[in-house]
């Protein structure tokens, strides 16, 4: 075998080691089926199995470098072969993408800060919707600002120049000047009058807000006069309508004088209107005493003042308006005196039972007791005589309990002529202690003098006001005596003494220290019943609970203005308005212009800053 | 010399044309010449209302937050413009504002902040209605030498204005002495004469409403809320009467009254009767809402309070006792006089009562503080027999025939000097059974035995009036309004309480309450248990053990109860035992450690024992 050894033939190991490990394997031959790429096509579409060795070699994928190096091989596309190349180099690849729930959720976040930012636009908006005291709906879009401070410039509705008016105005003359001597009618400018007026009429939108909101104005004012003027025609009294005239006629005599001074022409038109007035007077016989009116007035005059009184104020008009105007200031003084005079007396009427009583003095008062010079024995008099009166309607009357101290009183009041002494010269006794009126008071006050009534009080007091029950015995009977009877008192009471539990100190109440007061300190339980019974929620203390409620709101207690604002609704809407939706053009809105003052106020507080995070 | 404005600046405002004022332009009209007036325009001539001013959305935009500077400008203005004197503003405010540390939160922090500036508001527009307070009350001032005590009705009739003369006037009449009342706002009367008669009108014009006997025997009368109403305590019942003097109720529960009395803010109807009965009628709902013996015996004197509603009855002890419809005990007594009282009343205002008594004396006490201390003092000759004060604080007081006034409650006297000296003083024909002053008239009704005497006491009255509260010329519309509105904001009668404001405080025990409930622990018994044992199946448990077990939880119960009360106990006995022990309860704050301490001798350790 050694010879065997020595003839190694490595070609012949190695064929026999393949065979050897071939020796398992059996060659299948299959059909081909073209479900996979092959390098060779057979034409009896035989193919081996592939080997667990040829695996290794297995071709790959084709990749763009096989491609390339396809392409290099001609001429014609090494360039596009050299493109592709550099593209596979710089290109990156395209991730995988990703699950479907995880990109929702990315989405989803994003669409969510999208939308955060859109609607943080908002935010200030309705911050300050919220915030605000009142809210108006509709929203009011355009503010209108009415100046009625009484410097306000008037509105200048104008934009031409005074210089323009009058430049324009001559040469309208100039036109009119020309027209008229030589006949031309220039259409040309008529129109192109014509249509400067129409541009005119153009104003803006503004300029005829404001004519609108003037001429209404104006309007307004208008029919408040009629209104005003038809009410003070309505008014049927003769006086009002009398004095009225007299206050026109006055008016015009100021004017008259006002236009001497100024427009010496307007006032001699003036005059002369006046003058016309009564002459038509003078002509006519308004105010005489023929009418109809005065005709039967006449008839009742000798009976009526007040007729009478009519009839002589006609005839005086008349007088004045004929007589030739002189000295008007004088005249009219004149006129008025005598019948505030008159005035004075028609007052008195004998039928009027008030009057009667003004008139005539009835009872003499006290006139005596002022003057010490006066006789004694009247007053004296007067005294007694009301004396009597007095005792009966005191003792009956009005002092119920001491008709004992009454009719002490009344005898001394009899007896003593010093009371009466005092009573007529009070000014200087009254005060006097060491005065015999004075001692005599004195005795009289100390035969009043009641001391039961302090001490009943002060019994009732003390009964009303103690707490009850405030002590509380914690011995209980029978302990500590076991040893039977025969224990000393003093023992007894010590241990009691020790035993008992004193509640509550002695009271300190508001009558405390007022001898002749007492205060019920236990109020009503109904009124309790009203009572809140802890302070309520977001207050502190029972004094701001109490300063919050501290000012009433209602109509009678604070003024009309005040009452408004503080019952304001916080919701204002229009009635029959739609109210709409904000849209954006409100985000670029400026603030609204508050106009009162309370929410100016307001506006301007400062803001609680937040609590401080705790750390 | 008119001066020439310079051209430049603006013209002067000219100031009102005065009667001198031509005199002077005629004077120099030499010199000067007539000054030209320029005439507006014949369209602006008339014009004196207001301008118009548009303001267009102005296309730049504002900043969102309004800037600082701005505000603080706009702030001088408006501070300028809104200016009202401190003084003023101290007068209607209505008191300290709420702390913002005294609120809870933020959100509550910032709302009461607003409330307040809503408040201040409130008292700013009030002090500006001081503007319309236009009437002052004068007084009558003596010339020298002279002193305004010596001034007689006639004289001063004859010195003032017609209408003010046609308020002084007298009524006689027969049917004995007799009571009157003002209506509240001043302008209708009521007399009552004790043998029957009764008598309603309007005094301002002496117009009658109606005027009867009512065959009996009259003690007062008085108006209810409406000048259209008013009850008469006659011999045995209490009867009401409209306008026109139909018996309208006969209130057979009030009986033997003497005085009456009406709370207009609670529709209560007062009365006091000679048994000793206070009785209150709720005349909206025609209900007694209070009836019951006061034990003062007979009530001759009784007023109200105007300011809390709550009933003084004068006593014949010299004790004000004051009395509210649900309380059955007096809420305050006040030792006046150590004499029998004679008449009694208290200030429009509710700030002081005044009492007569027998002792001839005329107190005036603080009702507010109630103090036992009378703030002022009048000595009389005789002892008054009526009192009244009036709305500007002067007391009228009645000796018999005899009357004065005083301009001032608590200092006394007349204008022309301060001192006692009386400021009016009259003598009427007749003992004196009523006093009045009139509501917003300077004018005091007097009711004699004899008749009315209607006098003129310049300055009494308060001149101006508020026309919510009490109107003199009030329209019947006006009338039916206020009452509805009356109506509606009627105080229910168990808010009569001493202080007005106590219904805005807090419930809190009183010591006797507390007292009462520490007791109470000591004679507490367990709560009786009631256990329904769960139902158990057949053989489960038999009744014996669910009685068992049903004890079981009961001594449970009672155990832990036992426990909480004597733990209760113990904390009371420990609180109130001795004086250390409540020392203990109640550790003094220790003070401050210093480093010498040290060198103190140390306190001695307690020995148990």
């Amino acid at each position: 075998m050694s010879d065997d050894e020595e003839h190694y033939n490595p070609k012949a190991h190695k064929k026999l080691l393949t065979a050897i490990g071939s020796l398992g394997s059996v060659q299948h031959i299959q059909k081909s089926t073209r479900d996979e790429r092959q390098t060779r096509q057979d034409e009896f579409q035989l193919v081996k199995s592939v080997r667990a060795a040829a695996s290794e070699h297995k071709p790959r994928a084709v990749g763009l470098n096989d491609l390339v190096q396809i392409l290099r091989t001609s001429s014609k596309h090494a360039q596009t072969g050299k493109k592709l190349k550099n593209i596979q180099s710089t290109k990156k690849v395209l991730e995988k993408p990703l699950e479907k729930p995880a990109a929702d959720r990315i989405r989803r976040t994003i669409g969510y800060e999208g939308v955060t930012k859109k609607l943080g636009r908002w935010d200030a908006v309705v911050a300050q919707q919220r915030s605000a005291e009142t809210q108006i709906f509709p929203i009011p879009s355009e503010t209108i600002y009415v100046n009625t401070a009484a410097h306000a410039k008037p509105l200048k509705t104008s934009i031409q120049s005074d210089l323009a008016k009058e430049l324009e105005a001559s040469k309208q003359k100039l036109h009119e000047l020309r027209k008229a001597q030589i006949g031309d009618t220039s259409d040309e400018k008529v129109l192109a009058q014509q249509e400067r007026d129409l541009l005119q009429k153009k104003l803006t939108r503004d300029e005829l807000f404001a004519r609108r909101k003037e001429l209404a104005y104006l309007k307004m004012r208008e029919s408040q006069k009629s209104a005003k003027a038809r009410m003070q025609n309505k008014i049927k009294s003769k006086k009002f309508h009398k004095l009225q005239k007299r206050q026109k006629m006055l008016e015009q005599m100021k004017e008259f004088e006002l236009l001497q001074k100024t427009n010496p022409e307007a006032a001699l038109e003036k005059l002369n209107a006046m003058e016309k007035i009564r002459v038509q007077e003078r002509a006519s016989l308004r105010h005489k005493n023929t009418g109809t009116w005065a005709k039967n007035l006449q008839v009742r005059a000798k009976y009526d003042k007040d007729v009478r009184k009519d009839l002589a104020e006609q005839l005086a008009v008349s007088r004045q308006l004929t007589q030739k105007q002189k000295e008007s200031d004088s005249e009219t003084e004149l006129n008025i005196k005598p019948a505030a005079h008159e005035e004075e007396e028609k007052d008195y009427d004998p039928f009027n039972p008030w009057t009667k009583q003004k008139t005539k003095q009835r009872v003499e008062i006290d006139e005596p007791l002022n003057h010490d010079d006066e006789p004694q024995q009247q007053v004296d008099a007067a005294i007694l005589e009301s004396a009597p009166e007095a005792k009966v309607d005191s003792a009956v009357d009005t002092i119920d309990l001491a008709n004992v101290a009454t009719l002490v009183w009344t005898q001394k009041k009899r007896s003593s002529g010093a009371l009466n002494d005092a009573l007529v010269n009070d000014d200087e006794a009254e005060y006097d202690e060491e005065d015999a009126a004075a001692e005599h008071q004195l005795t009289i006050s100390q035969a009043f003098e009641d001391d039961d009534i302090i001490a009943d009080f002060n019994r009732d007091k003390t009964k009303d006001s103690e707490l009850k029950n405030t002590e509380l015995q914690l011995a209980m009977p029978g302990w500590g005596s076991w040893a039977g009877a025969g224990i000393s008192h003093e023992v007894m009471e010590r241990r009691n003494k020790r035993l008992l539990l004193k509640l509550a100190a002695p009271e300190k109440r508001r009558d405390d220290n007022k001898d002749n007061l007492f205060i019920n300190e236990t109020s009503t339980k109904q009124a309790r019943q009203h009572m809140v019974s802890s302070v309520p929620f977001p207050f502190r203390s029972l004094a701001d609970y109490e300063a919050s409620i501290r000012a009433p709101i209602g109509r009678n207690f604070v003024p009309e203005t005040a009452f408004r604002m503080l019952t304001r609704p916080a919701v204002i809407t229009r009635k029959g308005q739609v109210i709409e939706p904000m849209d954006e053009s409100e985000l670029v809105k400026p603030d609204r212009r508050l106009r009162h003052i309370v929410d100016k106020r307001i506006k301007r507080l400062p803001k609680v800053p937040p609590k401080a995070q705790k750390a | 010399m008119s001066k020439v404005p310079p051209k430049g600046r603006a013209k002067p405002k000219a100031p009102h044309k005065r009667y001198f004022d031509t005199e002077s332009a005629a004077a120099d009209g030499d010199t000067a010449g007539l000054q030209p007036v320029k005439l507006k325009r014949k369209n602006q001539q008339n014009f004196v209302g207001d301008f118009i001013k548009m303001q267009k959305q102005s296309k730049v935009r504002k900043p969102l937050r309004p800037t600082k500077v701005k505000a603080e400008a706009s702030d001088p203005a408006e501070a300028q413009k809104s200016h009202v004197p401190p003084e003023l503003l101290a007068k209607y405010s209505r008191g300290e504002k709420v702390e913002a540390r005294g609120v809870k939160t933020r959100h509550f922090k910032e709302q009461q902040e607003r409330r307040e500036v809503y408040l201040d508001y409130a008292t700013e527009q009030a002090a500006r209605t001081e503007l319309l307070l236009q009437e002052t009350a004068g007084q009558l001032g003596a010339d020298d030498g002279e002193i305004t005590a010596e001034y007689r009705q006639e004289q001063i009739a004859e010195n003032v204005d017609l209408q003010s003369a046609a308020k002084h006037f007298s009524l006689q009449m027969e049917f004995g002495p007799y009571t009157m009342r003002y209506s509240k706002n001043g302008r209708h009367l009521l007399l009552g004469g004790r043998r029957g008669h009764v008598a309603a009108f309007d005094w301002v014009t002496k117009k009658l409403h109606c005027e009867f006997n009512v065959m009996e025997s009259v003690a007062d009368v008085q108006w209810l809320h409406v000048p259209t109403m008013y009850a008469v305590a006659q011999k045995s019942w209490v009867y009401f009467y409209d306008k026109k003097g139909t018996e309208l109720h006969c209130v057979k529960r009030l009986t033997n009254v003497n005085r009456l009395d009406f709370l207009p803010y609670h529709f209560l109807l007062a009365a006091g009767n000679s048994s000793g009965y206070a009785s209150w009628l709720d005349v909206s709902i025609g209900e007694l809402v209070g009836n019951f013996n006061t034990g003062l015996g007979d009530i001759r004197i009784l007023r109200h309070n105007p300011s809390n509603g709550v009933l003084c009855v004068g006593g014949s002890r010299g004790v004000v006792s004051m009395w509210s419809p649900k309380v059955r005990e007096p809420l305050a007594k006040l030792l006046c006089h150590s004499t029998a009282m004679t008449a009694m009343t208290v200030d429009p205002k509710g700030q002081h009562l005044v009492t007569a008594g027998l002792d001839r004396t005329v107190k005036v006490w603080d009702i507010r503080m109630l103090n036992d201390q009378p703030l002022a003092l009048f000595r009389l000759r005789l002892p008054a027999n009526e009192l009244d004060v009036s709305q500007r604080g002067m007391l009228a007081l009645s000796q018999g025939t005899y009357l004065e006034t005083y301009t001032d409650l608590l200092s006394g006297g007349g204008t022309g000097d301060r001192s006692k000296l009386p400021y009016l003083r009259q003598r009427c024909d007749a003992f004196v059974h009523g006093l009045r002053f009139c509501p917003y008239e300077d004018v005091l009704g007097v009711s004699t035995a004899k008749g009315f005497h209607s006098l003129l006491v310049p300055g009494c009255g308060e001149p101006n009036y508020d026309a919510l509260e009490d109107n003199p010329y009030e329209t019947s519309k006006q009338r039916r309004e206020h009452e509805v509105h009356a109506l509606l904001e009627k105080i229910p009668p168990e808010l009569i309480t001493l202080d007005p404001n106590e219904i805005t405080g807090v419930d809190a025990p009183t010591l006797q309450e507390k007292v009462d409930a520490k007791r109470q622990l000591f004679h507490l018994k367990p709560p009786a248990i009631r256990m329904n044992s769960r139902r158990k199946m057949k053989g489960r448990g038999g009744s014996a053990k669910a009685s068992r077990n049903k004890q079981i939880v009961k001594d449970i119960k009672r155990k832990e109860f036992i426990a909480e009360v004597r733990e209760a106990k113990k904390g009371v006995i420990r609180q109130h035992s001795s004086k250390e022990a409540g020392d203990d309860a109640k550790p003094r704050p220790k003070p401050p450690r210093s480093v010498l301490d040290r060198f103190k001798p140390k306190p001695q350790k307690k020995h148990k024992t």
